[in-house]
């Protein structure tokens, strides 16, 4: 066969297959289809033959690596949008970043105001409640035990805080002259009441008490001796935390392609916390940006492509950092610590969770920390969600202050 | 300009001509229309992946350089296809032992879907058929070329165009008629 004449109806067949058919040829070809078994047969080949060359996914999709070493041959920068388009979003450069990942910044903006107004709520509220305590506590007091010559001193001194008895756990009996320093300086008392006539007692601001541990004994002057309030109140004097923190790991699926040169820092993390009225737990925000792998099917002109890439992702989002008070003697006194951090990216939702250890010292505010960490990130596609999880090993250090 | 989309292929080819950063938008709005029939004529064509995305590269390379120099542009992919083409058969030549079809039948007692298996036997039969035959093939059934535009692409005529397309199926679908007739049972 030198040329294809178009009437045998095999070749008829292939140019209808091909869209390439004259019209006055069809009724001739399908009278030909209708009598002929074999020429049926012959088409329900050449369909499946096609059918199985449109699911050549392999085919369709030029590896990461491919599109980034044109991009790099050609001396093009490697826009987004080359890893956007694959997750099925378009534009590029730092809007489309800021488009994908302003809920994250919001949320996480809002739960940094959330966390700093509830701390700084709580401990307010704490030094109002000993305030309102004090007076409680001195009215009650006022009317129980000192009903006879207290009732003229409190005319005397209607803001003395007798209360500070009970607060300071004076004992019941004090033999000795005690002191308890005043920084306001109030006007001294004696006697009280009968069980403590021979106390001098120099009232001090109900903000500034300090406790004194030790009962049954005498008060000793106020000094540097003395622990301060805040400790009982489990509020440490360092209530902030930035962290830096760098992250390696492998990522899952597994995916051949590597992450685009050129798109700025990598594998890093910036954390900002704020210590809660819980003991030994942070709260705060963190950030930044790191590699995951991607692979998932995407339909483009009724084909089928698979793209597989492994993108650096901008994430953002809350967390909590919790610490032991126990330390591992052996591990140079190390501090177990846990982490769990949800957030979101530019591609989907993102969660963590870490575990290890740290090293340092509270009272510099200094700490290092090696720990392992899972991350989850969950990204759509064409109305297909798809996952990529992270295994590794996160490592870094935190200032506190 | 970052919605290039509005822009056909020779406007965006005349634009790897200007400021770097419009040829920049320009090149990857090209890449994102074009390179996957490009990558599946190479992966086809030469059926190793490491010369296929060599080729890959090397095509897009001298596209780039090919618009730098005065050019009068009328079809982009026809042109991009002519590129890799050539670059293709510039790889088949160097190989010294080209793999055979008995080299591929190894049959894979794993394997239970009929599609990835008559897919990875068209696969093969490429690779016996003759090149003319097969170059026609994946440029009509991968890269979704009319017969016009293969034989611009080719270089040859139209009728050449039906007889090699016509005589490539035909070779296919004989090397896979067992599992095609086969298949056809069920």
């Amino acid at each position: 066969m030198n040329n294809l004449t178009g009437n045998n109806s095999s070749e008829m067949l292939h140019l209808l297959l091909d869209g390439e058919l004259a019209s006055v040829q069809e009724v001739p070809l399908f009278s030909a289809l209708a009598a002929n078994e074999n020429l049926r047969g012959e088409m329900k080949d050449l369909i499946a033959i096609r059918n199985s060359v449109h699911r050549d996914e392999e085919a369709f999709i030029p590896p990461f690596a491919a599109t980034a070493a044109v991009f790099q041959s050609t001396g093009f920068s490697l826009p987004l949008a080359a890893s956007a388009v694959a997750a099925g979003t378009t534009g590029g450069g730092f809007y489309s970043i800021l488009k994908s990942v302003w809920v994250p910044i919001l949320v996480a903006g809002m739960s940094a105001f959330i966390t700093y107004f509830l701390v700084s709520a709580n401990y307010n509220q704490q030094i109002a409640s000993i305030k309102s305590g004090i007076q409680k506590n001195y009215a009650v007091n006022n009317a129980q035990s000192n009903a006879g010559n207290s009732g003229q001193i409190m005319n005397n001194h209607p803001t003395a805080p007798k209360v500070i008895i009970k607060y300071v756990k004076v004992p019941a009996i004090i033999s000795s002259e005690s002191t308890v320093s005043n920084a306001d300086a109030l006007p001294t008392i004696e006697p009280i009441a009968d069980n403590i006539s021979s106390t001098r007692i120099h009232y001090q601001n109900p903000a500034s008490i300090h406790l004194n541990p030790i009962l049954n004994t005498p008060f000793k002057p106020m000094s540097s001796a003395y622990e301060p309030m805040y400790a009982k109140l489990s509020i440490h004097p360092k209530e902030y935390m930035f962290i830096l923190r760098g992250l390696t790991g492998a990522t899952v699926p597994s995916v051949n392609a590597s992450t685009p040169a050129g798109s700025g820092l990598s594998n890093i993390s910036l954390g900002f916390y704020f210590l809660s009225p819980y003991n030994n737990i942070h709260i705060g925000v963190e950030g930044g940006q790191e590699p995951f792998s991607q692979n998932f099917v995407n339909t483009e002109g009724g084909r089928k492509f698979r793209y597989e890439q492994r993108p650096n992702v901008v994430f953002g989002g809350v967390g909590a950092i919790g610490k032991l008070n126990s330390k591992i003697d052996f591990l140079y006194d190390a501090q177990p610590f846990g982490q769990l951090f949800v957030g979101g990216s530019e591609l989907g939702p993102l969660g963590k969770m870490m575990a290890g250890l740290t090293w340092g010292s509270d009272n510099l505010g200094l700490n290092a920390f090696l720990a392992l960490e899972g991350s989850f990130l969950a990204y759509q596609n064409q109305s297909i969600w798809y996952t990529s999880q992270k295994f590794g090993i996160t490592y870094g250090f935190s200032v506190q202050f | 300009m970052s919605n290039l989309d509005q822009y056909n292929d020779i406007e965006l080819f005349d634009m790897l001509n200007s400021d770097k950063k419009t040829a920049e938008l320009a090149f990857a709005e090209l890449y994102l229309r074009h390179s996957s029939r490009i990558y599946a004529y190479c992966r086809r064509f030469l059926g190793n992946k490491d010369d296929a995305q060599d080729v890959f590269q090397d095509t897009f390379v001298k596209f780039v350089e090919s618009a730098k120099k005065p050019r009068s542009m009328t079809n982009v992919p026809a042109f991009l296809l002519r590129i890799t083409r050539n670059l293709c058969v510039n790889v088949k030549r160097k190989e010294k032992y080209p793999i055979t079809f008995e080299d591929y039948m190894v049959p894979d007692v794993h394997e239970n879907n009929d599609n990835e298996e008559l897919l990875k036997l068209i696969k093969m039969a490429m690779d016996i058929i003759p090149e003319e035959y097969k170059d026609i093939f994946i440029l009509r059934e991968y890269d979704g070329l009319s017969y016009t535009e293969i034989a611009e692409v080719t270089n040859t005529t139209l009728s050449a165009v039906k007889i090699k397309l016509f005589r490539a199926k035909q070779k296919i679908r004989e090397i896979l008629s067992p599992y095609l007739s086969e298949l056809n049972k069920y």
